[in-house]
């Protein structure tokens, strides 16, 4: 933490930076939020915790048109949110200074949040400047989804379903995550309605599985969705059965790897046809 | 158990090679079972996953897409697109619950009238064999 305030005041003194995206501990309630450091403003308050569960990239794309030159600190899910965002040219990489630091898992309600027994790297992949542990990359094991593969497709559903049927349609799963960021998203598109705006089972499931496919071989797993859901909908299962899907499929783990394609807007003439059968299971 | 209905099912077809082959199929004179619906789409690489997943939920009881074999797309590449994204939208809706063999996909040229037949016939089969309880996605159980 010294060692990133230190570095943080150097580039601001060099003038390398114009604002710093981190995290700050409001003195009066003790709660962590995300916010914007300047270049006089006092550093006393940055904190770097279980507490930082926030996904910062969230805010990069508004910050990076009011100023310069941007830093921001980032967790290793942080980071791969970082680098998918990216490879779809939503942020410049000249305009951010990425201050990758080593996380040691985040908390929600005091309790390792279940991203964190999924994390596939505590550094983020992109970083200009590292601090703390760096820690191994490893493969994910997304216990949830070996979970849900054990059952039948009716028992599957039945599962689906009800969490489904929760749904209400707040859409706060959408405005969190960085990678929805459609001008018009489908879901409110009126012509043609994919999407019944009514909080009803079918057009709930309509809206969940496009959600979904579109983020398939875009998300990094930071978990975010799943956090600020109302209902508790365990959105994360239905992300990391696709990316698990899409890494065995194409062999590419989104975000882990700077300026690698997502996997679905480039084609492969010598994919085998043989994943259009389906898993085996 | 069988299923009392006949089972709906969703062919989108592209117009350059699937279509044609339907085409083929019906001036041949080759039976198919006539619980295929077909969507003509330009190309296989037009096909939305949105496209599946509101037949689903709509109460299909199956959709296939056929488009033009990989190396013949009228296009070019479209049905290379549309490999990717079919094959990761078969798994979502697996994950999700519809059984694996309620999705079909397959590459059918203009010349194949009787693959059509075939494949259509095969699909219906089985889907016959599916046990109605086993629908899911569908709006009826979706009633609230």
């Amino acid at each position: 933490m010294k060692a990133l305030r230190k570095k943080i005041r150097e580039l601001f003194e060099k003038g390398e930076v114009d604002a710093v995206l981190g995290y700050r501990e409001d003195p009066a309630s003790g709660e962590v939020k995300a916010a914007v450091f300047k270049k006089d403003e006092t550093l006393d308050d940055m904190v770097f915790d279980g507490r930082c569960i926030q996904n910062l990239v969230n805010y990069l794309p508004t910050l990076v048109a009011r100023y310069r030159k941007v830093g921001v600190v980032l967790k290793g899910c942080d980071g791969r949110s970082l680098v998918t965002q990216l490879v779809e040219h939503r942020i410049n990489k000249s305009q951010i200074i990425a201050l990758g630091v080593g996380c040691e898992g985040v908390e929600i309600d005091g309790k390792e949040a279940e991203k964190c027994y999924d994390c596939a790297t505590h550094m983020s992949p992109i970083a200009d400047h590292e601090f703390g542990e760096k820690g191994e990359k490893r493969e994910p094991a997304f216990a949830g989804v070996e979970e849900i593969e054990k059952m039948s497709p009716v028992e599957r559903w039945k599962f689906f379903a009800d969490y489904f049927a929760k749904c209400e349609r707040c859409y706060a799963c959408r405005q969190i995550c960085p990678s929805c960021y459609c001008e018009i998203c489908i879901a409110d598109q009126q012509e043609p309605k994919w999407i019944e705006p009514s909080a009803k089972l079918s057009a709930n499931t309509m809206w969940h599985l496009i959600r979904a496919y579109h983020l398939a071989g875009r998300c990094a797993d930071c978990g975010e969705c799943e956090r600020v859901c109302p209902q508790d909908i365990p959105l994360r299962l239905l992300n990391n059965a696709l990316e698990e899907a899409v890494h065995e499929m194409f062999g590419v783990r989104p975000g882990t790897v700077p300026e690698e394609v997502p996997p679905l807007v480039v084609l492969n003439k010598d994919d085998p046809d043989r994943i259009l059968e389906g898993k085996n299971e | 158990m069988q299923i009392d209905k006949e089972p709906k099912i969703l062919a989108i077809l592209c117009k350059w090679c699937s279509y044609a082959g339907a085409d083929l199929a019906g001036t041949s004179r080759f039976a198919y079972p006539a619980n295929v619906r077909i969507i003509q789409v330009p190309c296989s690489g037009r096909v939305d996953p949105v496209m599946i997943f509101k037949a689903f939920v709509e109460g299909y009881d199956g959709v296939m897409v056929s488009g033009c074999h990989p190396g013949d797309c009228h296009y070019g590449t479209g049905n290379y697109h549309a490999r990717r994204r079919m094959a990761v939208a078969r798994r979502l809706l697996q994950f999700v619950g519809v059984h694996p063999e309620r999705m079909h996909f397959t590459w059918i040229s203009a010349a194949e009238g009787k693959k059509f037949a075939e494949v259509c016939g095969q699909f219906t089969d089985k889907l016959k064999m599916l046990s109605g309880s086993e629908k899911t996605l569908a709006r009826k159980e979706l009633a609230t």
